[in-house]
């Protein structure tokens, strides 16, 4: 097994805020390999933004990792600091297609400029190389080459978020961090890009981190995947594990909430409550508030990601993860959410 | 339209805000100093009368019976005295007043016409936002000084003539700033549902719009404030001003005149000083002031972004 | 259910909005462009119905929305209002429409004012209307968003409640008073899967315990479905088709309301969807003149849609010539509804010589 491309061990990031260090990320693991795209998934405050910012260098000022390791190609760079993981990691090896393309494009640049730009901060590829093959990275998201020397106000905004996936790949970075690339565009423009980055990834051998709350992007898209609540990862594995055999109870009821468009007449899932904001170090899972088969044990310590039925490559943080998949199968749904103390029996 | 300037924010001085201010001072030590400072001054403007330890144009004598003549600092002088033997602390003390009443008032005046034009232009649009807006470019076009000479040459030098001057053309800004504040607002989803609920522009802007713009409305009134009194003091500097009533600028430019101005420090320093601070801690104020609620409101949304 | 007088009507309604010019063009007395973002839309709504209004971004739903709510007024075309037109409301008239048609808004951090209290926010249309009792109101509307107790949440500020918890107030700001209609601008859209559901279970409950009408637009079809009887697919100000919600979902007729709902990504990692194969995006709404708006993109286009199609059908509604005889149309005057499958299966791959359409007569 060779090295993974990126691997996140007991990851833990925190913001120092005024009412003190708030645990944006517990203790997170996941890897991802080459070639792979992979998908972290999860509702508003779950933490994922943050590791999509935690992996390209940019958190936020008050924000830090406060423990755990983060390799890129087996190198430990979590500690890098701001020029070191501009001169070695940013834009070649990792780059980010975020999730708003007018905050990214300068609207003052030329797409070509820009490109140009990147390329002599990072690289030492001069200026006509550099042109050629973004040029060529036009084509390969489908847009007219010749204009790479157009203002970005001159490309609707489908083909903005193409010019930034373009401007992302064309020094053929290792890794692509794409932060909810396709949320502020319409479904059909949606399914266009992700037909372009389905080509990219037999054409390149480049891996993805796909940032999305919506796990229908995960399912058809990607590999492998990664459920999170509250800072946590719940649940990792290919996404056939995690669809067909789902330990975790965020990602049982998760999957239920969403909306199948070949189904529309199933009964929508959901979940009481909402995720819990944690302050200081995280000693307990943080879906225990909504999970209908919690027990006084999910109070008492962080469950750790085992391995589900012996499987290394698909795991799940729960201390009840067999017994709530044999109860799921059966049951269903419990009604109650919170702590059972006579173990969710219903 | 006529929007509600006069019945300006009812920053209801209700238990709940003071509790929320003390708060605010508690937290921000920088906020605190400014505050007291202002303070200070319209506690002098207040009392500053009966705190002068003598009347501010009373030749004060020596104990050999002659004149103080532009006297350094002593025990019975403080700040010494100026050259015709007055006494420098109780004028300062007395020309606090003046000063506390061109900052206010003028602050008043600025935010009164500044919100009216702003508010409506913003909130009414068409039409009448362009005659507004293109009455504020004139006026920001209007150079202060000459203006201010003009007026006070056909209306007298009076205190209140000064300040009114002044907020004739010093509303300028915050008309800007607030009708921009105001076309932010009025997209925002609360406002159309505020209106599809049948409320009438009046309502809307009084009800809606005046809460969400007090806190900038705050900082422009100390901002208002701060240029109020220094563009006063610099009046008197030039002299067009009542020279009787002794507001600090004033002072500097009886010091001036004396020819004395470079010996008795002790006469042009303290209301340099002073006017310096006030204005500075009024323009401060505002901006921390204002830095901080919008602060607030900014840390409880970082929250929500996974 | 809808044996009554609609509550709604609307008919050939258009919305235009001049282009700025520039100096140039006024001097030179051109004519400004116009974006048509709603192009002769017609349109019922009875008591206790909930229509859905589908589109993507651009497409006129939330025009179409503001013009209903009276917010914006229309360019051509009626508006009524159980019967009376919005161009002839006098005050009282306005006043009744805006206790009893109220709006739902998608942003559950800007629906509500910021700097008031829960309970200011749902007093104050009580103000508005004169209407008394307001506290036993607001709790009782607080209820009825299953926001209880009510005192935990009255006295507090937006910013202290979740985004679930917000859309709830908003809801109840448009209970409160009692209203027989309820616009809706994608009230879950910005809400976590996880609480989507229980909003739209919400306003199923209410729909239905109030005797409410619904327009609820959105730009996800998945959710639609769960609190429409009928969709409306809009493109570029139009509406192309009209069904009970199942049945679009089933048997989508028109090419764009199929390429839309082919193109929804679907929770399985075992589906196999083909990716879309439209290109390029939805155009600007402006300088749009006759024709079928939808003909640069559409797979199955024919010469014949430079005319602009007209709508068929009684209950399932589509504008688009693949389903109308035009010879029969022309020779009776009335549109005779054809089968789609006949003219597919002359036209096969799309033509732009016409070949296909030669061949049918």
């Amino acid at each position: 097994m060779s090295t993974p491309l990126l691997e996140a061990e007991d990851l833990t990031i925190q913001y120092q805020t005024s009412s003190g260090p708030l645990t944006a990320v517990s203790n997170a693991s996941f890897t991802i390999e080459s070639g792979e795209y992979f998908g972290l998934v999860g509702e508003s405050g779950c933490g994922k933004s943050t590791i999509a910012k935690a992996v390209v260098g940019g958190l936020d000022s008050n924000g830090a990792i406060t423990s755990g390791t983060l390799r890129y190609k087996g190198t430990e760079v979590q500690d890098y600091s701001e020029r070191e993981f501009n001169d070695e990691v940013r834009w070649k090896e990792i780059s980010l297609i975020p999730q708003s393309s007018m905050n990214n494009l300068d609207p003052l640049q030329r797409v070509s400029d820009q490109a140009t730009e990147i390329a002599s901060v990072h690289t030492d590829m001069g200026k006509e190389a550099a042109l050629e093959r973004f040029q060529e990275m036009f084509e390969t998201v489908g847009l007219q080459p010749s204009r790479i020397h157009d203002y970005p106000h001159q490309f609707s905004g489908g083909m903005q978020q193409r010019a930034i996936i373009a401007l992302a790949l064309f020094l053929e970075p290792s890794v692509i961090v794409a932060d909810e690339p396709t949320t502020a565009l319409d479904v059909i423009m949606q399914d266009q890009i992700f037909k372009y980055l389905d080509e990219m990834k037999a054409e390149l051998d480049t891996s993805m981190l796909l940032i999305t709350h919506d796990i229908s992007l995960v399912f058809e898209s990607c590999d492998r995947m990664a459920v999170m609540h509250g800072g946590q990862v719940a649940e990792t594995g290919s996404t056939t594990d995690v669809y067909d055999d789902p330990r975790h109870p965020y990602s049982i009821l998760l999957q239920e909430a969403f909306p199948d468009i070949q189904h529309p007449e199933r009964e929508l899932g959901t979940i009481d409550g909402t995720p819990p904001e944690s302050y200081g170090q995280v000693a307990e899972c943080t879906f225990v508030e909504r999970c209908p088969w919690a027990t006084e044990e999910c109070l008492e310590a962080e469950p750790p990601l085992d391995s589900v039925d012996g499987n290394e490559r698909h795991r799940a943080a729960c201390f009840r993860m067999d017994e709530v998949h044999d109860r799921y199968e059966v049951e269903g749904k419990p009604e109650a959410t919170g702590i059972q103390t006579d173990g969710g029996a219903r | 339209m006529n929007p509600l300037s006069w019945e300006r924010v009812p920053q209801v001085l209700g238990p709940e805000r003071i509790v929320r201010a003390g708060r605010l001072l508690r937290e921000d030590k920088e906020l605190l100093v400014y505050t007291s400072i202002l303070a200070v001054v319209l506690f002098m403007g207040l009392f500053g009368p009966w705190l002068a330890p003598y009347d501010y144009t009373a030749t004060q004598y020596g104990a050999d019976g002659t004149v103080l003549r532009a006297e350094g600092p002593s025990l019975a002088h403080p700040l010494g005295t100026t050259h015709i033997g007055q006494d420098v602390l109780s004028r300062l003390l007395i020309g606090a007043r003046p000063t506390a009443i061109t900052g206010l008032l003028g602050g008043v005046l600025i935010i009164s016409i500044g919100t009216t034009v702003g508010v409506t232009a913003g909130y009414v649009g068409g039409w009448t936002e362009n005659v507004l807006m293109r009455l504020t470019d004139f006026v920001y076009g209007v150079p202060l000084i000459p203006f201010a000479i003009v007026l006070l040459a056909f209306m007298g030098f009076g205190l209140l003539t000064t300040i009114l001057a002044l907020g004739l053309i010093l509303w300028r800004g915050s008309a800007r700033v607030l009708r921009s504040q105001v076309l932010q607002i009025k997209e925002r989803p609360f406002i159309l549902a505020a209106k599809a609920t049948g409320m009438s522009t009046r309502g809307i802007i009084r009800t809606h719009i005046l809460p969400n713009i007090a806190p900038m409305m705050l900082l422009y009134f100390s901002l208002g404030i701060g240029y109020s009194i220094l563009v006063q003091a610099g009046l008197s500097f030039i002299g067009i001003s009542n020279p009787f009533v002794p507001s600090w600028g004033v002072m500097i430019r009886n010091a001036y005149d004396s020819g004395f101005v470079q010996e008795a420090w002790w006469w042009t320093l303290p209301p340099g000083l002073l006017i310096s601070l006030t204005v500075l801690a009024a323009f401060m104020f505002g901006r921390k002031y204002e830095e901080v609620t919008t602060g607030e409101s900014d840390e409880s949304s970082l929250a929500m972004g996974g | 259910m809808s044996a009554d007088a609609p509550l709604l009507e609307v008919d050939g309604l258009k919305k235009y909005f001049a282009q700025d010019r520039s100096l140039s063009d006024v001097l030179l007395r051109r004519e400004p462009d116009y974006i048509q973002a709603v192009d002769d839309l017609s349109f019922d709504l009875h008591e206790n119905e909930v229509k859905g209004v589908i589109g993507e971004s651009g497409c006129g739903k939330t025009t179409l929305l503001m013009t209903l709510l009276g917010l914006s007024e229309k360019t051509e075309g009626n508006v009524r209002f159980e019967g009376t037109d919005y161009a002839e409301f006098d005050r009282s008239d306005w006043k009744e429409f805006r206790r009893r048609v109220q709006v739902i808004f998608q942003d559950p951090f800007n629906s509500l004012d910021p700097k008031k209290t829960i309970r200011r926010s749902l007093e104050i249309p009580l103000e508005v209307h004169d209407i008394g009792d307001r506290e036993r109101r607001i709790h009782e509307t607080m209820e009825m968003v299953e926001l209880g107790p009510p005192e935990r949440y009255l006295d507090r500020y937006p910013n202290e409640l979740s985004g679930g918890e917000k859309q709830r107030v908003s809801i109840a700001r448009a209970l409160i008073l009692d209203p027989d209609v309820i616009m809706a601008d994608e009230p879950v859209s910005m809400l976590d899967v996880s609480t989507q559901a229980v909003i739209l279970k919400l306003l199923s409950r209410l729909i239905e315990e109030q005797g409410l009408s619904m327009v609820y637009i959105s730009h996800d079809l998945s959710t639609v479905s769960y609190i429409c009887d009928e969709i409306n697919v809009m493109y570029l100000g139009r509406i192309v088709e009209t069904a009970p919600t199942m049945e679009l979902l089933s048997d989508p007729q028109h090419p764009y309301s199929r390429e839309l709902i082919d193109a929804i990504p679907v929770p399985n990692p075992h589906a196999d969807r083909e990716r879309t194969s439209l290109e390029g995006s939805t155009p600007d709404p402006i300088g749009l003149g006759e024709g079928c708006r939808f003909r640069d993109r559409c797979p199955k286009r024919m010469d014949v849609c430079e005319t602009t199609p007209r709508t068929v059908g009684t209950d399932h509604e589509v504008a688009c010539h693949l389903y109308y005889d035009h010879d029969a149309t022309q020779a009776t005057g009335e549109v005779v509804r054809s089968t789609p499958d006949e003219r597919l299966a002359e036209t096969g791959s799309p033509p732009t010589d016409g070949e296909g359409a030669e061949a049918d007569r």
